[in-house]
């Protein structure tokens, strides 16, 4: 069984060979199971939502968990397990808005970057080492301060605080990457700038750039909550798990449901991503295939 | 409650008793100050009593009556009379006052040998100073009372006169409030205070704390009875009480409703105190020139879609009782049978939204500070809701106390927000005159309602300038009936701000806008 399982691998692909194992260990099926079961509620939330998420049940405040409410009330009244379903939506979204920021505008200046080299380097990593210079939640409240507080500002603010990381990533790929004789002979023929570095550098730094937008995502979660605690994402009546944390201080002695729901759905979620960005990076970790060959 | 019954009976003393002393214009009190007999009375001195609340200093300027910050002002500056508990005043600055028979004038005579921290001599030059720095800072709350004083002369050290156009009932809420500043220092106020209270400023970490200590030339001889007094800064709610409840600091101002009530429930290791009844009033302001606002109907349309009684029994734990009325349950302005001239009725609400042809509803924003006050954020949000049912889409603008302010006081740049207007329990006259958001002819200085009525400035000038009862009493009504018609202003429910307090702190008193009286606590441990 064994050897046909390295067989079926050995004549794979590198990235279904990847997809293979991220499947097939402990961490991965976990990882990737909590990213199903998020994003399947996320999906479906209007559907499996008991109430609406934004409505007021006046008489209904702070009620403990019950069968009319399974996990509790808020302050105003509000289905908890609703705002849990629907806090799942904005999480993901400002997870993957942000991760898709980073990687577009830091893969693309990272590339451009380490290839043409010269000022043009020069210019771009200075740009990144300013935005590094900055702690990343402080970079995000700067953002959002500017472009005003709400969940879409709250994705783009850490969608900018991921740009140098995915371009540090991506230069460091294309300096390698420009010296190898593939590169040289696209030259040689006549290839255009962009098209060595979209077609022929671009593919090879897209393991790397996986395994940080697994991570990424993660930690953009976890941003997105942080902000939201600070009342700086996802705005009132909006659900967010950060905010619904941040509320729910003031009532934890009387209604400890209000912050233990929400801060589990986070810690949930957090386990779950954190897990399948290990995951992905031993899947694509060429090390690790030569151990299990 | 502790001390809630209590007040609210003496705010019902004033509402019955200002007419009255001010009919008197008796010569005010000549007492003089009598050495505090701690010994005899079992009071203790020294230590250091660590007070806390949620608003940081923003400058020192007890004129501007920042909600948050009154903590402090009784610990650096005097006032030059003082309400005492039967809310008669009581001399301080100044010994002895006189008014004349047409009521126009006011002769302070002041009190001799009461020095700044500076070690300056307090003289009539410092009241003239203090009250032209009140008619004239943009800064101060209530600019538009202080600017009922035309002149002030200053005849000799000790002898200040006030001079008005016409009778003004708010001259002792005057007196109340213009706390003597500093003329050599004020303009560095962002860094420094003095003042001529029991305290003097130490040492000041902006944002964080100010420390005083006791000023050994204080005239009121024998106090303060503290040594050291510190006001602390914890913008978190539940990190207030927190350290209360941890001995970190010894008071809290303005904690939650929620954990009022739990401390009052845990007996006798805390007490709580709901401080000066009619200090202050939620309400929502609307900014009258704003887009559809200019449309009285719709203005009505959002006062009707308010569940007032929701906000009072939720989250003000049922300690305010919800009001469309503009003045206090015990104040004589309040008039019964208007009460409920405005309630909730979302079909109602809906039929004047339809009859200003915005029946598909419209988009606003509903500007708030949660963190400057407590109720500002759930306000904001049950509002929200409210209006959500008849078809607004409000968006709630949470934003920090200093964008709150730059957006009301000094732009005057809002559509609709939470707010609270202060003063209810004082003269009725001075509420109207002092409430900036609604004065007439202050549209660049800070009327962020922009609401101008020729009418309603002459029923306030005949309320604040008359001594007949009958006749104030038909003004206050005249502008009563306005504010429910043209709903520029939307009364909630007193807004209560709560102390509490380990229960070994004694001699805890406020002023009517909730400034402890610092200098006569002190600690039984």
């Amino acid at each position: 069984m064994e050897d046909k399982a390295v067989k079926r691998q050995s004549v794979q692909s590198p990235w279904r060979r990847a997809v293979w194992r991220l499947l097939h260990t402990p961490a991965g099926a976990i990882g990737v199971g909590v990213l199903l079961l998020s994003s399947g509620v996320a999906f479906v939330a209007p559907f499996i939502s008991p109430y609406d998420p934004v409505i007021q049940y006046a008489g209904d405040e702070l009620l403990s968990p019950r069968m009319k409410y399974l996990l509790g009330t808020d302050e105003f009244g509000r289905d908890i397990l609703s705002r849990i379903i629907y806090g799942a939506r904005i999480s993901l979204s400002v997870g993957l808005i942000s991760v898709a920021i980073g990687f577009v505008f830091g893969a693309t200046s990272g590339l451009i970057s380490g290839y043409l080299g010269g000022w043009v380097d020069a210019v771009i990593n200075r740009l990144w080492d300013c935005l590094l210079a900055f702690p990343v939640i402080l970079l995000g409240i700067a953002v959002v301060l500017v472009t005003g507080p709400g969940a879409v500002n709250a994705a783009i603010a850490v969608g900018i605080s991921n740009i140098p990381i995915f371009a540090r990533l991506a230069r460091a790929v294309a300096l390698t990457e420009k010296e190898r004789d593939y590169t040289h002979a696209a030259r040689a023929l006549g290839g255009c700038e962009t098209r060595i570095v979209f077609r022929h550098l671009l593919p090879n730094a897209l393991s790397p750039l996986v395994v940080q937008s697994a991570v990424a995502m993660a930690f953009a979660v976890l941003l997105e909550a942080s902000l939201s605690f600070l009342g700086l994402g996802a705005q009132p009546p909006e659900p967010s798990w950060g905010s619904m944390l941040s509320y729910s201080r003031q009532f934890l002695r009387v209604a400890w449901w209000y912050g233990v729901f929400p801060g589990a759905a986070l810690t949930f979620m957090l386990i779950g991503l954190n897990y399948f960005s290990d995951a992905v990076r031993d899947a694509f970790d060429p090390r690790q295939i030569n151990i299990s060959r | 409650m502790r001390n809630l019954r209590r007040r609210d009976f003496l705010k019902a003393g004033v509402a019955g008793t200002s007419f009255g002393l001010l009919q008197g214009y008796g010569t005010g009190g000549l007492a003089t100050p009598t050495p505090a007999s701690a010994a005899a009375t079992g009071i203790k001195r020294g230590g250091t009593l660590t007070f806390a609340t949620t608003a940081a200093i923003q400058e020192f300027n007890p004129l501007m009556l920042n909600p948050g910050e009154y903590p402090y002002f009784r610990a650096l500056y005097n006032t030059l009379a003082r309400y005492d508990a039967q809310l008669k005043p009581q001399p301080e600055l100044a010994e002895a006052w006189e008014i004349s028979a047409d009521g126009k004038t006011l002769t302070l005579k002041l009190r001799q040998g009461v020095k700044f921290h500076s070690g300056r001599e307090f003289t009539s030059a410092d009241v003239k100073h203090s009250v032209e720095f009140g008619q004239t800072n943009e800064r101060v709350t209530m600019r538009a009372l202080y600017r009922a004083i035309k002149q002030v002369e200053t005849p000799d050290k000790y002898t200040a006169v006030l001079k008005f156009d016409s009778v003004n009932s708010g001259i002792y809420d005057i007196l109340d409030t213009l706390f003597i500043i500093d003329k050599e220092t004020i303009a560095d106020r962002s860094k420094t205070a003095i003042g001529t209270g029991p305290f003097r400023l130490d040492r000041y970490f902006p944002n964080d704390r100010a420390e005083f200590v006791a000023f050994k030339d204080y005239w009121e001889v024998g106090k303060p009875y503290l040594d050291r007094y510190v006001y602390r800064v914890i913008p978190d709610l539940s990190s207030l009480v927190i350290n209360l409840e941890s001995g970190a600091i010894d008071c809290a101002w303005q904690i939650s409703y929620m954990d009022a009530a739990r401390l009052r429930e845990m007996g006798g290791k805390y007490v709580v105190d709901s401080g000066a009844a009619g200090f202050g009033f939620f309400d929502v302001a609307i900014n009258v020139t704003a887009e559809p606002f200019q449309n009285k109907k719709v203005r009505q349309a959002v006062a009707w879609s308010i569940d007032r009684e929701r906000f009072a029994k939720t989250v003000m734990r049922g300690l305010g009782q919800a009001t469309c009325l503009m003045w206090p349950t015990y104040s004589w302005a309040y008039f019964k049978d208007l009460e409920g001239k405005i309630g909730y009725d979302l079909d109602k609400a809906r039929a004047l939204l339809k009859e200003a042809g915005l029946e598909k509803g419209f988009q606003t924003e509903i500007l708030t500070a949660s963190k400057r006050m407590v109720g500002y954020g759930e306000m904001a949000q049950i509002l929200q809701a409210d209006l959500r049912k008849i078809g607004i889409d409000a968006k709630v603008l949470d934003v920090e106390a200093a964008l709150y302010d730059n957006r009301t006081i000094v732009k005057g740049d809002i559509v609709m927000m939470i707010h609270t207007y202060g003063r209810a329990g004082r003269d009725p006259g001075s509420m109207v005159t002092g409430a900036r958001a609604w004065t007439n002819g202050w549209k660049k200085e800070g009327n962020w309602t922009h609401f101008e009525s020729d009418e309603w400035e002459r029923w306030r000038k005949e309320l604040t300038s008359t001594m007949d009862m009958d006749r104030r009493k038909a003004a206050a009504r005249k502008l009563q009936e306005i504010a429910l018609d043209e709903c520029f202003t939307l009364p909630i429910a007193p807004a209560l701000r709560v102390f509490a307090f380990a229960s070994y702190v004694k001699g805890f008193g406020v002023t009517m806008d909730n400034s402890p009286y610092v200098g006569d606590m002190w600690l039984d441990k």
